[in-house]
């Protein structure tokens, strides 16, 4: 039967791998939006140097993508890693940490699946890692 | 910035109070009416649906309500086909952004309809024969808060409900659209999971769905930190907000509000389109 409602409750532990994959995106959660919300503050307090400044950003955040790129001199892929020290761009890592928390919680599943044997649930990890690593490293969906 | 955040701010109340959360009603909303041009609103909504994912994900996992186990081949399905959607709406935009904001527009209409048209079920009958959910392992159960029993679930015509995922993912990564619009009567409606299930499933499911496609935005430089931080914490507080609200508010007049507002901002994606 399915579906079903038991009068008596059973056994009613969550699965562990789902426990810790709730806690690796409880703290990637955090870690991504402390980030971000330092770096936007102190972009827009003026506490940290601005890669677009304020000013600028109005008269370029209606532009086509590659006119943006061109006009703000900014560059695509992971080239911005290299300004930190940038308010706006310290906002982007928080932003990209919170686009690296699914990769963080199914490397957790990838080791658990693993040494339980779970060879379907295991084989469906690699290939989301894998996608998420091929499109996070520019390698598929790069476009031109 | 004041004026996108409160925008924002509302957004959050009203997707939570309908029940499809902030993505869908921020891309046509700000893409018709903010001076943002398309690309960077499209890359703003998928992290704006992830980052709301990600907030409600933990609470989900850990009470049973959204399933890691039919989560995964949903998710895996959806994000490959979001990389696809995310590649085809930039080079759309790039031959002129008119195709992409008159699509957008169809497919909020189109949203609407399916909102106002399609029925739910709570506990939807399940034959518990099929194959591939069964070596999917695709079961579960949960514990009923109204009566504190255990309710055991499992879902069928899983083929048939995975393969709808495909059309999901590309319209996450095309428009840059949570798709709780569409998981919630996939998962509900064909593959029969209880309404509580495939609501909570879904949520969790786009912080998976939408990081493929919210990484070829940032690779390609459409994500504008500017445009996403306020977004973000505008949703993210508004949702907050709608959800302690919920209770005291009639939904479905909550739901049909939010519905009139996707039809306005449809058509108005329509008409920016054509250029009125």
């Amino acid at each position: 039967m399915v579906n079903d409602t038991q009068s008596e409750n059973g056994d009613l532990r969550v699965d562990p791998e789902q426990i810790g994959y709730a806690q690796v995106v409880a703290w990637g959660n955090r870690l991504g939006v402390l980030v971000m919300l330092v770096g936007f503050v102190g972009y827009l307090g003026g506490f940290f140097p601005a890669w677009i400044p304020p000013d600028t950003l109005l008269e370029v955040w209606s532009l086509p993508l590659p006119e943006f790129l061109a006009q703000t001199q900014s560059s695509t892929g992971w080239g911005w890693l290299q300004h930190l020290e940038r308010g706006d761009t310290l906002a982007l890592l928080g932003i990209a940490l919170l686009g690296g928390v699914t990769l963080a919680g199914y490397l957790l599943l990838f080791v658990r699946f693993l040494g339980e044997r779970k060879w379907r649930q295991w084989g469906m990890v690699v290939v989301e890692i894998a996608l998420i690593v091929l499109v996070a490293a520019n390698w598929i969906g790069a476009g031109h | 910035m004041a004026l996108l955040f409160a925008t924002t701010f509302v957004i959050g109340v009203f997707g939570v109070m309908a029940g499809i959360g902030g993505g869908v009603l921020f891309v046509p909303l700000v893409s018709g009416f903010f001076p943002f041009h398309i690309d960077f609103v499209r890359g703003a909504g998928l992290f704006i649906a992830l980052g709301s994912s990600l907030a409600a994900a933990p609470y989900l996992l850990r009470q049973n309500l959204a399933s890691l186990r039919l989560a995964m081949p949903v998710a895996l399905i959806a994000s490959a086909f979001s990389i696809v959607g995310a590649q085809l709406g930039l080079w759309l935009s790039g031959l002129n952004p008119a195709y992409i904001q008159g699509a957008l527009g169809v497919v909020i209409l189109g949203i609407a309809v399916i909102m106002l048209r399609t029925p739910s079920s709570a506990f939807p009958v399940v034959s518990g024969n099929d194959p591939v959910a069964k070596w999917l392992g695709l079961h579960g159960w949960f514990v009923e808060e109204t009566t504190g029993e255990r309710v055991n679930w499992t879902v069928h015509r899983a083929a048939v409900g995975l393969s709808g995922f495909v059309l999901v993912g590309l319209l996450a990564g095309m428009f840059g659209l949570g798709a709780g619009w569409a998981n919630v009567p996939l998962l509900n409606i064909v593959m029969g999971a209880p309404l509580k299930i495939a609501v909570a499933t879904s949520s969790f499911s786009l912080s998976i769905t939408d990081t493929t496609a919210a990484w070829v935005y940032l690779n390609r430089g459409a994500v504008l930190p500017a445009l996403v931080v306020p977004s973000l914490t505008g949703v993210m507080l508004g949702a907050m907000l709608g959800s302690r609200i919920l209770p005291h508010v009639p939904a479905f007049m909550i739901r049909r509000l939010v519905i009139g507002v996707l039809m306005l901002a449809g058509a108005r994606s329509v008409l920016k389109a054509l250029g009125w």
